[in-house]
């Protein structure tokens, strides 16, 4: 469920976490490897993600392919998280998993940061989200 | 927020396979239904369509290569809309480079012939189609339209495809007016297709008792608000439209339709055929779209209108026009372009969207046609069987969709 911050402090709702910002980007099936660093770099001007709510599955070679590009963006976050290797890839639910554990992770005490919410689609569509304590 | 005008449009449909063909028949009331000659449909009940007359598939694979061996005639039609609407906007390539895709599509995602074969004769891949993908594939996946268009022209800032049933077309516009509103892009490609004109696709259609069954007199079916309607016209079609800001549009000197003001969408939840009888959802659509707008609904010069033909959707839309336009719903036209076309189900929202952005271009509000004697619970004027001039400046432009998906587009002239 997304809210309007003021809707949600009128009915005393207290949120998982706010999203800072979001992007959504395209390539030729394939071309992953630019991807994410394509998103990312639309929303440079937002607050340095330390938190990283992985897009892998397991495999080595995608989350170093994330971590390349993420640090060409000059992000390198202080923890990552993947789900996948225990949800399994749940394709058009994959993101609302990736956004709901980033957002859950504000619940933990003394969590503090930025969390960016990877989420890589078959095709090379990618979408990034950006969350943050509410 | 961001000022977005409309500056290239293609449209394939029963009526026209180009912008100007499709312009001339509407306001010359040309109807574009007839009788089904894509399949046999001699043992349906129904068998009368709006079908778009001899695509040029040819044409449509020489421009995507990628495209030989689809059969599924949304994603062809969805081709050919995108790539006029491309050439009319005479953006460069480059320029695509940011921009966003929005593709309305249908709810099916099977190759319904495919599947009705294969149903009917128990034979997976024994087809006689000349043009068949023979690898057991019996989806168009929803995002193939949008991952075609965006492979052949190199759209990266995102892809959006959307199924709700009849509001896609007018939803993908409104998205992507909002989005541009906000700055996430400074031009994007929206539109939709459909074409359910398949046996599974009419059989279903005709069991759901929407359509009108007068196969004797097909040009006649489609009568929106008149007393003696029976029902709508399954039609295929697809357009698309160019958006772009009114600062990028100004600064290459484009030229402009019109500009989008607002857009409101809404949810019945009331029926899955069905419209709420009250209107509820439809009122709301409306009203959202002209609270966006931020004008009064007595600044409406024209109303495009869902106007299908069933006895439930035009007395509902009467109800709800009025209750959102109050009196002056009665001094202004509300025209129906699915008396011509017949119901394109998801590229309707975007095909209409269309004739309402010429309409203000053009000044010509096109007539509903096959209006003889109205319901007497429909007494808006509903422009019968005649165009006319249009002096105004502002359309608004409704879709309502199976299962109460509803949509309401607002243009207007560039002031």
């Amino acid at each position: 469920m997304l809210e309007e911050e003021k809707h949600a402090a009128s009915r005393n709702r207290k949120p998982y976490a706010r999203i800072i910002d979001y992007n959504l980007y395209s390539a030729d099936f394939g071309s992953t490897s630019n991807l994410l660093s394509n998103a990312v770099d639309s929303i440079k001007a937002q607050p340095n993600p330390h938190h990283l709510i992985s897009a892998c599955n397991g495999s080595g070679v995608m989350l170093n392919m994330e971590k390349e590009s993420l640090g060409s963006c000059g992000i390198i976050p202080l923890t990552t998280l993947q789900p996948k290797p225990a949800t399994g890839d749940l394709f058009a639910a994959a993101a609302f998993v990736q956004v709901a554990v980033g957002a859950a992770l504000y619940g933990k005490p003394r969590f503090k940061g930025v969390v960016l919410a990877n989420c890589m689609g078959y095709g090379s569509e990618q979408g990034i989200f950006l969350l943050e304590a509410a | 927020m961001r000022r977005v005008v409309i500056t290239g449009l293609g449209v394939v449909c029963p009526i026209g396979k180009s912008k100007e063909e499709f312009w001339s028949n509407l306001t010359s009331g040309r109807s574009g239904i007839g009788p089904v000659t894509l399949f046999d449909a001699s043992a349906f009940p129904v068998r009368i369509a709006g079908e778009v007359k001899h695509l040029d598939l040819n044409s449509i694979e020489n421009t995507f290569p990628e495209s030989a061996g689809i059969r599924d005639r949304k994603v062809l039609l969805a081709l050919s809309a995108a790539e006029q609407a491309l050439t009319d906007s005479m953006l460069d390539e480059e320029d695509l480079k940011d921009a966003l895709l929005h593709c309305g599509v249908g709810l099916e995602v099977f190759e319904l012939d495919y599947l009705t074969h294969s149903i009917s004769t128990g034979k997976r891949n024994s087809l006689s189609f000349s043009r068949i993908n023979c690898d057991g594939l019996w989806q168009t996946p929803l995002d193939c339209t949008a991952g075609l268009i965006g492979r052949k022209w190199g759209f990266k800032a995102g892809r959006i495809t959307n199924c709700s049933a009849c509001a896609a077309g007018a939803q993908v516009i409104g998205e992507a007016w909002q989005m541009l509103c906000e700055s996430r892009a400074q031009i994007a490609l929206a539109g939709a297709t459909d074409s359910m004109l398949n046996p599974l696709g009419l059989g279903g259609f005709a069991l759901l008792k929407v359509l009108s069954d007068e196969n004797d007199r097909p040009a006649q079916a489609c009568r929106p608000f008149d007393a003696s309607r029976k029902g709508t016209v399954l039609g295929e079609g697809a357009a698309f439209v160019v958006l772009e800001t009114l600062e990028h549009a100004a600064a290459r000197n484009a030229g402009i339709y019109a500009e989008i003001i607002g857009y409101g969408s809404s949810m019945d939840a009331f029926s899955p055929t069905d419209p709420d009888s009250a209107g509820a959802g439809a009122v709301q659509s409306m009203r959202k779209a002209l609270n966006r707008a931020n004008i009064h609904p007595g600044s409406v010069d024209c109303v495009n209108a869902h106007g299908t033909g069933t006895v439930k959707n035009d007395i509902a839309e009467t109800v709800a026009i009025k209750q959102v336009l109050a009196a002056s719903a009665y001094d202004i036209p509300v025209h129906s372009v699915k008396s011509m076309t017949g119901h394109l189900i998801a590229a309707s929202g975007a095909v209409e969207a269309a004739a309402a952005m010429l309409t203000i271009s053009r000044n010509c509000v096109p007539p509903t046609i096959n209006l003889v004697r109205p319901d007497e619970q429909c007494d808006l004027d509903y422009v019968p069987n005649t165009a006319r001039v249009f002096s105004g400046d502002t359309v608004l432009s409704n879709s309502f969709g199976f299962g109460g998906q509803n949509a309401t587009l607002i243009f207007r002239r560039l002031l």
